[in-house]
Formats: C-alpha cells, sequence, structure tokens
C-alpha cells in the first residue's frame, strides 16, 4: 500500500507541517489493514503502539463487570492508542474496525528509531498529542462537574441507575469525541 | 549545594544530559517569594513553568462540585508545577501558593519555546514530561468510569474522582510512582 507525502499531510497536518517532516514521518509509519470487526487493541492488554486512521472507520468500547460501554467511533485524520504510546499501560478500552480499515502504525521502536534521527520531529508527535489531550481534559472536566451540579451531589447521595447512554457519553469526552450532543 | 547540585539532585531531570542541566541552570529564574504568594490561579491563564527550590507550595481547588476547597496535595523542593502551561493556553486547573516563604525557578513559556527550537534533546525531554502528566491526569477519568460503569451507579464514578482529586496524601504519591516506575517513551538518552 503506497503512502503519498501530500495525502499524509493532508490527513494528518498537525503531525507533517512541512515536507521533511512528512518525510521522516512517512518512513517510521507501518500501514495495517483491519478486516471488519477485526480487534486492534483490546482492553487489560498492553498497549504502546498510535495508531492513525488512513481509511475506514473504528469502534471503541469499554467494558467493566461484564458491562460494555459505546465510546464512539474514530474516523479517518484521528488517532488511538496515544495513552499507551506515551504511557504504556494496560489498554482501557477495545478498539475494532467497524469496516475494512487502514491504519497506519507507529512503534515503540519506530519511534526510537526516529529519536536518533531526530528528536525535534518526536517533540512534535508528542505535542500535537499533548495538545489534544489537554483539550480532552478540559472538556471532560467542565462535562463531568454540569453531570454533578445537575445531581446536587453535594446535597445527596441518591444511588440511582443513569439512563442508558449516561456513561457513554462522558466516556466519549475522555476519548476524544469532543462536541457530542449530551 | 549550589543551583547546578540542585539541578542534578532534581528527579525529573534524570534523564537530563550535562549540557541541557547546564542549559537550564542559566534559563530558569531564581527568586524568592513570601508565604501566602499565589503562582496560578484556578481558572486563569497562565505560562509559566515552577521548580521549588526551598520550600513548600500548596495545590489547591475550590470543589464547586463537591462544595469545598481542598488542598490536593503539598509540593517541596525539587518537584514541579505550572508544566502543562508550557504548552497549553488555557485555564489552569487548580491555583498553587506558597506555603511558606519559598525559592522557586521558573521558566515562562518565551524562553521554553526558545530551548525547544535551541536544543533538541532538552526540548524532547520538556515534551515527554508534559505528554506523561497528562495521560496521568486523563487516566483518573478512565479509572473512575470504569468504577462507575462496575456499579452502573454515577456517585461511584463521581466518589472515584473525588478520592483522586482531593488531598494525595504520601501513600497516594508513592502509589502514582509506583504506577509510573520507570515507564519511558523510549529510553532515556541525550547525545
Amino acid at each position: 500500500m503506497q503512502i503519498t507525502l501530500q495525502e499524509l499531510q493532508q490527513l494528518f497536518p498537525t503531525f507533517c507541517r512541512d515536507a521533511d517532516c512528512a518525510s521522516s514521518f512517512v518512513d517510521i509509519l507501518e500501514p495495517l489493514q483491519l478486516r471488519a470487526g477485526e480487534q486492534l487493541i483490546t482492553q487489560g492488554e498492553r498497549s504502546d503502539t498510535l495508531y492513525l486512521v488512513w481509511s475506514g472507520r473504528l469502534i471503541q468500547s469499554t467494558e467493566s463487570n461484564q458491562i460494555k460501554i459505546d465510546l464512539g467511533e474514530t474516523l479517518p485524520g484521528r488517532w488511538v492508542g496515544e495513552l499507551g504510546f506515551i504511557d504504556p499501560d494496560d489498554a482501557a478500552a477495545t478498539v475494532a474496525a467497524a469496516e475494512d480499515s487502514v491504519v497506519l502504525a507507529l512503534t515503540q521502536k519506530a519511534l526510537d528509531t526516529l529519536l536518533e534521527r531526530s528528536p525535534n520531529e518526536v517533540s512534535t508527535i508528542l505535542r500535537v498529542l499533548s495538545l489534544d489531550l489537554a483539550e480532552r481534559l478540559r472538556v471532560t472536566r467542565k462535562h463531568v462537574l454540569s453531570k454533578i451540579k445537575e445531581d446536587e451531589y453535594a446535597l445527596s447521595e441518591k444511588p440511582e441507575k443513569p439512563d442508558e447512554g449516561w456513561f457513554s457519553r462522558i466516556g466519549r469526552r475522555i476519548v476524544g469525541h469532543v462536541g457530542e450532543e449530551s | 549545594m549550589n543551583f547546578s547540585q540542585f539541578l542534578h539532585s532534581v528527579p525529573a531531570f534524570m534523564d537530563f544530559s550535562e549540557s541541557e542541566l547546564d542549559i537550564l541552570e542559566h534559563t530558569l529564574m531564581v527568586k524568592d517569594y513570601p508565604e501566602g504568594h499565589v503562582f496560578v490561579k484556578e481558572g486563569k491563564a497562565a505560562d509559566e513553568m515552577y521548580l521549588i527550590v526551598r520550600g513548600e507550595v500548596a495545590v489547591s481547588r475550590y470543589h464547586d462540585e463537591f462544595c469545598r476547597q481542598g488542598v490536593l496535595e503539598r509540593l517541596h523542593s525539587g518537584e514541579l508545577f505550572g508544566l502543562i502551561s508550557l504548552i497549553d493556553q488555557g485555564p489552569r486547573s487548580a491555583t498553587c501558593t506558597a506555603e511558606s516563604e519559598v525559592t522557586v525557578a521558573s521558566l515562562p513559556r518565551a524562553a521554553f519555546e526558545l530551548l525547544f527550537q535551541s536544543d533538541a534533546w532538552l526540548g524532547y525531554h520538556f515534551q515527554h514530561m508534559i505528554a506523561r502528566q497528562l495521560v496521568r491526569d486523563l487516566r483518573i477519568y478512565t479509572d473512575a468510569l470504569q468504577e462507575g460503569i462496575a456499579a452502573q451507579n454515577r456517585y461511584r464514578m463521581y466518589k472515584a474522582l473525588e478520592r483522586s482529586t482531593t488531598y494525595r496524601g504520601p501513600e497516594r504519591r508513592d502509589h502514582d510512582r509506583r504506577r509510573a516506575g520507570d515507564r519511558r517513551l523510549v529510553p532515556p538518552r541525550s547525545p
């Protein structure tokens, strides 16, 4: 599968600020083709690779106590796996292909290679991810705060089961699906 | 201990090379502040990172949601705060106040940008520190969400958040450090 610099810059402009940067970046990315339904990241398993969505559609979900929550879709131009990529740990969510998809994998080993060549490029990648994370954190905090206020948490503690989708709406903000209807 | 020796002893800078520490020594602005001085105010933008050289700084947040003001943690010599200000211009999520007379070294965002451009490895190390801090902050929410989902009870999620965002005593910080372990994005290296 061939990825052109132009296409890469078009789809991921923040990672590829110029042609040289895009060229370094494309060298270390590994295309992966996923069939519909195939899992890319499995909750509870160690995750340390960043995946840029090139084509298709990925769906994220999380499960706790055998209850599964939908966390929305990730489309071309976005990415998954960034938390483990920055700070490797067990994945908090499962990511699977909703349809035949192609992702570009950036492994730790590839990043090590790029770091040797150009620490600036790695810093750029980290900065792009960090700015996105900072915004997600802000949106999540604001949304959760509004929910807590609505529930008048400080005044009473009524252990009611929330309506369907309540956890999903919070989860979507955490994973960066900003602007979802609350 | 002089300032150079102090920088060598700061855990956050353990991956930095001699030349990077030398650059930092000449870039950081060291100043004394009185007790009560507010470095960062919750809800306001900030554009400096701080390193405590001497004294104690309290990190607090007004828990509007839990209807009380709370100290999240107390920072001591060798600890950093305001790190995320170096790349993010949004409002800050906590207030940082000197609990005693303090000596603090600061790095404004403009100076950080210059460092970033002039020394690639130094820029990388800082950027990595910032990214990891953000991941850890976001994981507080993912962990709390898991608790809420498991119990199918949103108050369990609120409780988990409250535990994570209220006072982090020595036990919790040790837990955070153990969880962080020695995971790194890549093995520490410098030219």
